[in-house]
């Protein structure tokens, strides 16, 4: 543990620098860079934070009527027995989940690409916590996700402007990155034509001419530079060079509208399900037009302490739906084959009900895979035991008892592990600099 | 340089010469200020302006010996390695060991500020109880054993090749030799020394930008002038006084204090009608209208007729102006209601009344809008806020099922907010389920004991709880808010939480996984249990009983002078929230914790956490910033009880303190040194930009007068047409303003790394390429909407442009130019600029405007000033004869618009108040 802190705080130093060396304080974008703009070619990832904690018994991990952790707190699953448990996958790559209504087509079209890993233990029942551990790897405070880890790394010889997306959820970035926030695309128009203060039609109504918008660029980089040469608080030249690193890859944020359809956006409303594929729809676009690595998606409402069972279906539909589309548009928009999607959440919740037919908090869950390879998904891996303990996992990817050390704990940093290798960011200097605990020895993520 | 050697730099750098005074009087005699000249470090950066490494090997400072004290390994090694990192994880005070009954009890480095220790003190204490537990052990002191897992409750926590271990194994040797050793103090290190701070008048514009979103006046900086450094912040300090005033400082409080408790989060909530904001059964006697249909239907027909005609006014704008309906009420009432306790901590600062009674008053601050709902009546005789305040207005005819009946009055001012201090809550109920008729029940004024924040309805509802939270998170946020204490922090690694249910029924009290926190958290929840869901109120246990298992029974748990008390209403008259507001002031914690708000919301930045990176270089130098930093705030705690919890004081001291000052540093050597570099690293504004609400705030600053609500412009090629829309569709730059709430624009707030105090409430405080354009773009309609309206005045009556003209077709007179240069410097960037700098001012003067001409003379542009920038009609605030510009055919005005816009993107004006 002291090893990862320690490491921790070299990143902290390390932060600094991502954002300053890079910069040369030479020139703005010229045109000639951006016709020879090369953009980011992929994978992606998308990180579905379900936030507030999934019952994952109401999903990929059921147990039926039958079984109770204690008779005393009633059945894990009410409404449907063990027999009545159903397979989504094949059969030489079963995926058992609960017998809900709620998967709509997805596994009849996805299948093949879905990989599951039960008996996930998070290691505590907090929010914060569990968020913190399931996107970082680990409890430790101030790490970065891994979106925005992956995005740091995969951007730094690039010029993009908005590796990482976020739309909340757990979304720190350990200073390696600068996030991006897209939420109101209403006016984006107004920021990929900053210099444009109304279209007449096609016709574009300027506030200067444009020799003079580009007088004024390279008047504004030049001082930017000149203010940086005179700075010596750390403060002020980590903001400095930040706004001029953001300035220099500002042109490119215009290629976004050359693949987002505004007409399909505002179409969506205001309700969950939109909001969450206006996520994915900005998502895709940034992807395409090759200025995004990843993107945090923040899905609400998994908080179930009342009313478990009817407000977890209406979740779970809509995240089916929602992945469906997602995969929908990516092939659409060519994608089909570099996206990769996870789908994860603070932890658990308990196996019985409270007396609100709700549950609370349970430190295991489970974690979700859905591949950018046609045939990636591995079917289901893991598992928890009848008291709903996370069972360990060995080397083979077979599981053992809880309590048997031939075999390791499944928590989110042995995932990570697997994940950043998947990511081909295992190696990286950023990724050494936040490394994690847990390794199985064998790839899960494919 | 090794890291042992690296660990034994920082001995004296913490445990010598500290004597935890710090004085608000001055900052040491060696602490710089640019008096007035252009910032020079002296520093000359050459053409490598690479960041100074910070990383790597720690060398720089050496020349001095190593110490291996007890004292100096501890505070080097054992404390970060392993007390903080391991045993701090189970043993802090009411932590899980003292559960199990273990007396190794450590303090955190919380207890520096909350128990207003020095670092010597915090150090000698947790080095006092390794040394009383380092009894021998099968060989080993007791400690080390205990950390290898004998007979230790919590297991093996440092293995014998881990850091941990060999730092307690440091610790040891220390012992051992203690005595034997001889220490050459390594060079002081003085961070306040090392920087160079603003100038008075310079501090003072950045103040009266913050606080009161305006520029300093001349006599107000004339005040200032020529003072010795100690006078100079005497008579800042009287200056502020007045600066803390008005309605924009009343502004920047609310807006402040919103960012502590994200009261407006309250607006994400789909909140649809009034009541969603309060409960309909406390406050029951109508449900005042819509959410969002604030423009009332003046301008739409209403039984064939156009309702303003019908109502016998003259234009739709007089009609918007007088025209009262329950679909005008939705939003001011929800509005009102949820800055309600906004206006309650405004007002205690202000009023310089103890900042304590945020959570003990029993005042509740109402307009008109609260108040028809705080005491179920817009009626005189029922609502004493009517009564007192203003006129009755017949709401029983404006009320009506319908929705759509209007009343013609004169509509109440929606900031008029007034101290009340009694509510009644009443009841709304149909006497007979077969009967549409709907009738109030009224409850007494004194049914419900206050306690500030603590008791506001508002409060309540944006930190809810449920059947099976009951009240904890409310808990949480209190500690969290109020006390600076992370309850989940008590147990950020816990043993196994799956298991912990499974051992138990009652985990929560049986388990010290769970009981850590639960035992800090439950008897407080207790004392919420007079509010249910919905932040309805629920007196003597109606919903679940507050010591009904698994919750402990009500009490302050950690807090206060008496911890551990348990509420008993036969001993206090005061009900179960009064009795915890009242013991939570009394916990230095609570002034403490303000006193870390209050830093946050001066200087943009949280004060320090304690440093603990071993391994880079320039650590000595941050142990330094963090003493300094912590003694400061130590001193303002300490003062601000002695001068009876003034908040205004507070916000003085720290505008007055280097924390807000410091700008540069003072020597070229600092930088040669890792250590002084470290030490002034948590100095400086930089690397924060300024927010939305900032921004917005010092760009009408700037301008002398409001943001244009809407600017006048011509729309498209149709000339006769004025669009009076131009702000309100074309510009990000703008207040959601048409209902008077002062809010930022949503898309705005969004773009520029906003957050809306509910699904985000964390901050982009450095640009992304987005933000960058953005930034841009204000830029560009700041420009916009300035020089034109400002040349279309008389010269005597302009801003900026004074000394030039807008239409001069000749050569332009250089030093005009640059007078008008250094104006718009001093008056945008609160600086005089350098030669360079008006060089490179006027080169784009000159270039935009001959390249202009040309262009114009080539028919590639035309002599028209963009629509949006033309000046046709006098602002609001714009004083004196004004002659309307639409045309610039020298394109001097355009020229002007680079300038401004240019300057308008210079890093003082987008990171610096």
């Amino acid at each position: 543990m002291k090893i990862q802190r320690r490491s921790f705080m070299k990143a902290a130093s390390l932060a600094g620098l991502s954002l300053l060396t890079p910069v040369t304080y030479e020139s703005v974008a010229s045109a000639e860079d951006q016709e020879n703009f090369q953009g980011f070619d992929g994978p992606y990832f998308i990180m579905i934070n379900l936030i507030g904690g999934w019952d994952v018994t109401r999903f990929c991990d059921p147990k039926g009527l039958e079984h109770s952790i204690d008779p005393s707190k009633g059945p894990i699953n009410w409404g449907f027995s063990e027999t009545e448990i159903i397979n989504v996958g094949t059969g030489a790559q079963p995926i058992r989940v609960a017998p809900v209504d709620q998967y709509g087509e997805f596994f009849n079209d996805y299948r093949d690409r879905v990989t599951i890993i039960n008996g996930v233990d998070c290691g505590t029942n907090g929010h914060n916590q569990g968020e913190r551990v399931t996107w970082s790897g680990t409890l430790d405070r101030g790490w970065p996700s891994i979106a925005a880890l992956i995005a740091a790394e995969k951007s730094k010889p690039l010029e993009i402007p908005v590796p990482f997306l976020t739309f909340g959820g757990y979304d720190k970035t350990g200073d390696l990155i600068v996030p991006t926030r897209l939420q109101n695309m209403s006016a984006f128009t107004k920021v990929t034509a900053p210099g444009v203060a109304r279209f007449d039609g096609d016709t574009p109504i300027t506030f200067h001419d444009d020799f003079a918008e580009s007088a004024i660029r390279q008047a504004a980089q030049g001082r930017l530079a000149a203010a940086r040469m005179n700075a010596t608080l750390p403060r002020t030249s980590k903001g400095l060079d930040a706004l001029f690193t953001a300035r220099l890859t500002e042109d490119y944020i215009g290629r976004v509208m050359d693949y987002f359809d505004p007409a399909a956006f505002d179409a969506l409303g205001n309700g969950r399900l939109d909001q969450l594929r206006k996520q994915a729809m900005l998502s895709l676009t940034t992807f395409e037009a090759g200025v995004a690595v990843s993107a945090n998606m923040a899905f609400r409402g998994w908080d179930t302490h009342n009313n478990n069972i009817d407000n977890t279906t209406g979740r779970y539909t809509e995240l089916f739906t929602l992945l469906r589309e997602i995969r929908q548009m990516a092939e659409a928009r060519g994608l089909g084959d570099k996206l990769h999607i996870f789908v994860g959440s603070d932890f658990g919740r308990t196996p019985y009900e409270n007396a609100t037919a709700g549950k609370d908090h349970w430190a295991v869950g489970s974690w979700m895979h859905v591949s950018a390879t046609p045939g990636g998904g591995r079917g289901v891996f893991g598992a928890t035991d009848a008291q709903m303990r996370g069972m360990r996992l060995k080397s083979d990817l077979t599981t053992v008892a809880h309590d048997d050390m031939s075999g390791e704990k499944v928590t989110p940093g042995l995932l990570h592990n697997d994940l950043r290798r998947l990511a081909g960011i295992a190696e990286s200097e950023f990724a050494a600099a936040y490394p994690l605990e847990g390794d199985l020895g064998a790839p899960i993520f494919t | 340089m090794t890291r042992k050697f690296l660990a034994v730099l920082l001995l004296s750098a913490v445990g010598v010469g500290c004597t935890g005074e710090f004085s608000l009087d001055g900052m040491g005699p060696d602490t710089r200020t640019d008096q007035g000249t252009q910032p020079d470090s002296g520093v000359d950066m050459g053409a490598d302006v690479s960041v100074p490494d910070l990383g790597g090997d720690a060398g720089g400072d050496a020349g001095w010996t190593q110490c291996e004290t007890p004292e100096a390994v501890f505070q080097s090694k054992t404390w970060p390695e392993a007390g903080r990192m391991v045993c701090a994880g189970c043993h802090l005070a009411g932590g899980v060991a003292q559960n199990q009954g273990s007396t190794f009890l450590l303090k955190g480095e919380q207890s520096i500020t909350s128990e207003g220790l020095t670092l010597d003190e915090f150090y000698a204490y947790n080095l006092g109880q390794f040394r009383e537990h380092s009894d021998d052990v099968g060989g080993v002191p007791k400690f080390v054993s205990k950390a290898l897992g004998v007979d230790h409750g919590g297991g093996a926590v440092a293995p014998m090749n881990s850091d941990a271990y060999q730092s307690l194994e440091a610790l040891v040797t220390a012992f051992e030799t203690e005595g034997s050793t001889e220490c050459v103090e390594p060079p002081d290190i003085d961070p306040l020394a090392d920087l160079l701070l603003m100038t008075p008048q310079e501090t003072l514009r950045k103040a009266t930008l913050q606080m009161a979103g305006r520029l300093p006046t001349q006599a107000e900086l004339d005040q200032l002038e020529g003072l010795e450094e100690a006078e100079a912040m005497q008579a800042l300090d009287g200056i502020l006084m007045s600066v803390m005033q008005g309605q924009n400082f009343h502004e920047w409080l609310k807006y402040t204090w919103n960012e502590i408790f994200r009261f407006r989060g309250l607006w994400e909530l789909d909140v649809t009608f009034d009541f969603m904001v309060v409960p309909q059964q406390d406050f029951g006697t109508r449900t005042w209208g819509f959410i969002g249909r604030n423009n009332l239907l003046c301008d739409t027909l209403w039984e064939n007729e156009p309702v303003w005609d019908r109502f016998g006014y003259a234009s739709i704008a007089e009609c918007d102006n007088n025209l009262f309906g329950r679909d005008y009420m939705g939003d001011r009432v929800a509005w009102s209601l949820i800055e309600g306790p906004l206006e309650l901590v405004a007002h205690i600062i202000e009023s310089d009344r103890p900042f304590t009674e945020i959570l003990t008053t029993e005042t509740v601050m109402m307009n008109y809008y609260s108040s028809i709902v705080y005491f179920g009546s817009a009626k005189a005789n029922n609502n004493p806020y009517v009564a007192q305040y203003m006129s009755e207005v017949d709401m029983d005819t404006v009320e009506h099922p319908a929705g759509s009946t209007l009343q013609s009055v004169t509509i109440p001012e929606l900031h008029e907010f007034r101290p009340m201090n009694s509510m009644k809550r009443s009841r709304r109920f149909r006497p007979d389920p077969q009967v549409n008729e709907i009738f109030y029940e009224y409850h007494a004024a004194a049914e419900w004991p206050r306690a500030g924040l603590l008791t506001d309805q508002l409060y309540l509802t944006r930190y809810p709880t449920t059947d099976t939270n009951v009240n904890r998170h409310r808990t949480w946020a209190f500690f969290n808010q109020f006390l600076g204490v992370d309850i989940l922090a008590l147990a950020d690694r816990r043993g196994d939480p799956a298991e912990a249910e499974l051992g138990s029924d009652q985990p929560v009290i049986d388990d010290p996984n769970c009981n850590v926190c639960h035992n800090v958290m439950d008897p407080v929840a207790g004392l919420f249990q007079d509010f249910g869901i919905e932040a309805r109120w629920l007196p003597n246990a109606q919903w679940p009983p507050r010591d009904q298992p698994p919750m402990l029974g009500p009490g302050i748990s950690i807090i206060g002078p008496n911890p551990g008390a348990a509420y008993d209403p036969t001993q206090t008259n005061l009900a179960p929230l009064q009795w915890l507001g009242a013991q939570t002031i009394q916990d230095p914690r609570f002034a403490s914790r303000m006193i870390r708000h209050a830093f946050l919301q001066v200087t943009g930045h949280e004060p320090m956490e304690p440093p603990t990176d071993l391994d880079s270089a320039g650590w000595r130098g941050r142990v330094k910033a963090y003493e300094v930093e912590t003694q400061f705030i130590n001193a303002l705690r300490m003062g601000f009880v002695d001068n009876n919890y003034d908040m205004k004081w507070v916000y003085r001291e720290i505008v007055k303190s280097p924390w807000y000052r410091a700008k540069n540093i003072a020597t070229p050597e600092v930088i040669e040194s890792p250590d002084r570099l470290a030490g002034i690293s948590n100095f400086g504004e930089q690397d924060k930009l300024l927010t939305p609400f900032e921004m917005h705030r010092k760009i009408e600053a700037v301008l002398g007068r409001p943001w244009a609500k809407r600017a006048y412009a011509m729309r498209g090629n149709n000339l006769n047409v004025i669009d009076e829309n131009a702000v309100e569709n074309d510009f990000l730059l703008r207040f959601n303003s048409e209902n008077d709430f002062r809010f930022i624009d949503s898309i705005y707030r969004d773009m520029y790394g906003g957050i809306d105090h509910f699904n985000n409430t964390s901050r982009l405080t450095l640009p992304s390429s987005v933000m960058a354009a953005v930034g841009r773009r204000v830029a560009s309609e700041f420009a916009c909407a300035t020089v034109a309206q400002d040349f279309a005045l008389q010269p005597r009556n302009r801003v900026f442009f004074g000394a030039v003209q807008a239409d001069s077709s000749t050569d332009l007179n250089p030093t005009a130019n640059r007078q008008t240069l250094i104006r718009l410097h001093e008056r945008m960037l609160g600086v005089t600029p350098d030669e360079a700098q008006i060089t490179a001012a006027l080169a784009l003067f000159d270039q935009v405007r001959t390249q202009g001409q040309t262009a114009i003379a080539e028919g590639r542009a035309v002599a028209d000033l963009p629509p949006h920038c033309q000046a046709l009609e006098i602002e609001n605030g714009q004083q004196g004869a004004f002659t309307a510009i639409s045309q610039d055919p020298t394109y001097s005005v355009r020229a002007w618009m680079a300038v401004v816009a240019y300057v308008a993107m210079d890093p003082e004006f987008i990171y610096r108040w």
